[in-house]
């Protein structure tokens, strides 16, 4: 029969211990209480005695390594009788190998090394997550893993409510449907599957501010491209301020203003939202733009776009003003801080200099990550973008 | 000036390291059954601490504080006190309580955490395990009053360790012992370490004896790996204070070969030279060379008495490891005849901590 034994909680709440020695090898047979190993764990080097009689099949580290309370340290063959409950009856003569408090023969005295420990090592405390034993073992009841928790505790400790509410996320992340008869052919897949993740992300992550104004594009010469056009007022809008072209990371915080700005486009399929990229935008010229917006677009219509063409954008244009709709809120997606929305152009009448006028305008939304960036910034980066717009060509 | 008072303390050896006897040894040491019992009670405690310290090794028992090289003292304490009389331990006497009929799956109940292990079957009237230190020492002192109210000739002894002697509690509970003349004996047993801090850093007197002194309390050093002295010097107390005549402080000099606790490394704060020169004078060997020199006990009789201690360990260890776990509530069960609403709450929040691994919300 094949047992493993687990690293044991050497102390009191010791999460690890570092193997000092081995004094056994695989393959070897060794009785109860027999010594196995030295380990050194925070507060002691102590020796770790057999607790079973029986064949050593497999040594799970290496003297050096670190191990787990609770992880593999040695798998065992055991005689078939032997159970893990009653493997403590050991014949007279395995106290032989006992580790502490063997007999005495005759006026030697009793050696103990389990007991009186050996060596002497400054432990050297990693970076790990601070909680409480009982939190600790509540977590690994649970399965949650401690790492993932907020820590609201005093002095940056994991309490027992953090552990719990990881537990229920966990728990509403897998739960029964809440739409009855729903079956797997129900389930979301690729696209639709993909927007149903990053705008949950969205939701839950991003401090969103949405500011609506709109261009006034009645100047311009010719019919204009405003697809565009608009890639170039948000390239103008970003040399104003870069900040929203940036990536942030809010377990830092931290920011990353970004050099290259790789525009992602919405698009939309039958098969759900798709969003290619632009890549490099600023260093392009418009006819450059247009041939590659009408590749991408092209190819995700067709379905032949690569994943790889969807990753690493800096910012975001949702042109939705194609199909309908003046202004919106669209969502960001982290890691990016800023999405712009364009509306459907209007016929808007607009004060003129004595008297109402009609002007074609272009409403715009533009939604920022209030985490990262001010108001100010995104203000001045709206204002660069209305003034490029409105430029006559 | 003239003095006032005077005070002198008094050393009790009977048997020489090498178990040599030195004077004439009390009545009851004539008796070879009687020794090779307390001799059998010392191997019996010895066995069981092995044991214990490698189930914490090996994840089957909590931290638990080994009684290697003290089994005299509390051998020889146990051996002295009458069924009747109440003891109040510490955490680490062992020799006694089996002595006095503790069970050792009882022992192994309490070090995993199980509150049945401070249920004691045999002796029903002995207080449970004391962690905090010296706090014993005065509900001692309260059962002594007691026996003094209902004229009960009986006795009530407190252990406490050297690092203990340090605390107000016991002297509060010397000064109510010494006031009212309680039938009580202070059982200091100095193992010269308060887990890392030695004795002569724990106080300035010379001995912890004379701590009693100022309360009015006689107090008398023992040699406590000599079994035979333990023994006698505890049965003269106990006689005094049965009798009426007060309480005592017996400091019981010996030494923690082991580690404070299976959570700690004396190696870290005391060094080996030390600890090997207590080894030569740890208890078991004088008693058995006597035994030795008595011709009632030779090296197969031993091996034959630890191989039957063995057996009753493991046996021991498979009840402890088959009792069923008890629930949390154990734990605020039998603290109050009317537990106060916080303890109510505290029990409710650890009913739904510690369940089965389903929070109930």
């Amino acid at each position: 029969m094949s047992v493993t034994f687990n690293l044991p909680d050497l102390g009191e709440g010791l999460p690890e211990a570092e193997i000092v020695s081995w004094h056994v090898k695989e393959g070897q047979r060794v009785e109860v209480d027999q010594p196995l190993l030295s380990v050194e764990t925070a507060k002691a080097v102590v020796d770790v005695p057999s607790p079973y009689s029986g064949n050593i099949v497999r040594l799970h580290a290496k003297t050096g390594d670190t191990v787990q309370t609770g992880r593999p340290l040695v798998d065992f063959d055991l005689p078939s009788q032997v159970t893990k409950a009653t493997d403590t009856s050991a014949p007279a003569q395995a106290n032989q190998g006992m580790v502490v408090g063997h007999m005495a023969t005759r006026n030697e005295e009793l050696v103990d090394h389990a007991i009186v420990g050996r060596g002497r090592r400054a432990y050297r405390d990693r970076d790990r997550v601070r909680a409480a034993p009982a939190v600790r073992m509540l977590a690994k009841r649970l399965g949650v893993e401690l790492s993932t928790c907020s820590a609201t505790g005093r002095h940056g400790l994991v309490s027992v409510d953090d552990v719990l509410a990881r537990a229920n996320f966990g728990k509403s992340q897998q739960r029964s449907p809440a739409v009855p008869g729903l079956t797997d052919a129900d389930k979301l897949r690729g696209a639709r599957k993909a927007m149903a993740q990053s705008m949950s992300l969205s939701r839950d992550e991003i401090a969103m501010c949405t500011i609506f104004d709109d261009a006034d594009i009645d100047r311009w010469q010719d019919r204009g491209d405003i697809s565009i056009r608009l890639v170039r007022a948000i390239v103008a809008g970003i040399k104003a301020e870069p900040a929203l072209n940036a990536w942030f990371d809010p377990t830092g915080p931290s920011r990353k203003l970004m050099e290259q700005m790789h525009l992602a486009i919405a698009v939309d399929t039958n098969d759900g939202l798709i969003v290619p990229v632009l890549r490099d935008v600023t260093s392009q010229s418009a006819a450059q733009l247009r041939a590659q917006l009408d590749d991408i677009k092209q190819r995700t219509r067709a379905r032949t776009i690569a994943p790889e063409e969807m990753r690493d954008y800096t910012f975001t244009l949702s042109n939705f003003g194609t199909v309908a709709g003046r202004y919106a809120t669209p969502l960001v997606v982290p890691p990016t801080v800023a999405i712009l929305g364009a509306g459907k152009l209007q016929r808007d009448v607009v004060a003129g200099a004595k008297t109402p006028e009609i002007h074609v305008r272009l409403p715009l939304s533009l939604t920022f990550d209030h985490r990262c960036v001010t108001g100010g910034e995104a203000l001045r980066f709206l204002a660069a973008v209305i003034n490029d717009l409105q430029l006559p060509n | 000036m003239r003095t006032v008072a005077e005070f002198r303390i008094e050393y009790l050896r009977h048997l020489s390291p090498q178990g040599r006897p030195l004077e004439e040894l009390p009545a009851f040491a004539a008796d070879n059954d009687e020794l090779l019992k307390m001799f059998a009670a010392m191997l019996r405690a010895r066995t069981f601490d092995a044991k214990a310290v490698n189930l914490q090794r090996t994840g089957k028992l909590g931290t638990y504080a080994p009684c290697l090289g003290q089994e005299a003292a509390h051998v020889g304490v146990g051996a002295a006190m009458r069924p009747e009389d109440c003891l109040a331990i510490v955490y680490r006497e062992i020799g006694t309580l089996f002595w006095r009929g503790v069970s050792m799956t009882e022992v192994l109940l309490y070090w995993g955490g199980d509150e049945r292990g401070n249920n004691f079957a045999v002796p029903r009237h002995d207080f449970p395990w004391c962690v905090p230190i010296a706090t014993q020492t005065l509900h001692a002192a309260g059962a002594a009053m007691a026996f003094k109210i209902r004229k009960e000739p009986r006795c009530a002894v407190a252990y406490i360790g050297d690092g203990g002697t340090s605390e107000g509690t016991f002297y509060e509970a010397m000064n109510l012992a010494g006031a009212r003349q309680l039938p009580i004996v202070f059982v200091v047993v100095n193992n010269k370490w308060a887990i890392s801090v030695p004795i002569e850093e724990q106080t300035a007197a010379e001995t912890l004896a004379q701590k009693g002194i100022a309360a009015g309390i006689p107090g008398v050093q023992v040699d406590g790996n000599d079994v035979i002295a333990v023994r006698d010097c505890m049965s003269r107390a106990l006689e005094k204070a049965r009798n009426g005549g007060g309480p005592t402080v017996v400091e019981a000099i010996s030494y923690r070969l082991s580690d404070h606790t299976t959570a700690d490394d004396a190696s870290r704060y005391r060094n080996e030279a030390e600890v090997a020169e207590a080894w030569k004078v740890e208890p078991m060997i004088r008693l058995r060379k006597l035994l030795e020199s008595r011709g009632v006990l030779d090296e197969a009789r031993e091996q034959a008495m630890k191989a039957e201690f063995t057996r009753e360990v493991d046996a021991a260890v498979q009840e402890y490891l088959s009792t069923p776990r008890q629930s949390t509530d154990a734990m605020f069960d039998h603290l109050y005849a009317n537990p106060p609403p916080y303890l109510e709450a505290q029990k409710e929040l650890a009913r739904r901590y510690a369940g089965t691994g389903r929070p109930s919300h």
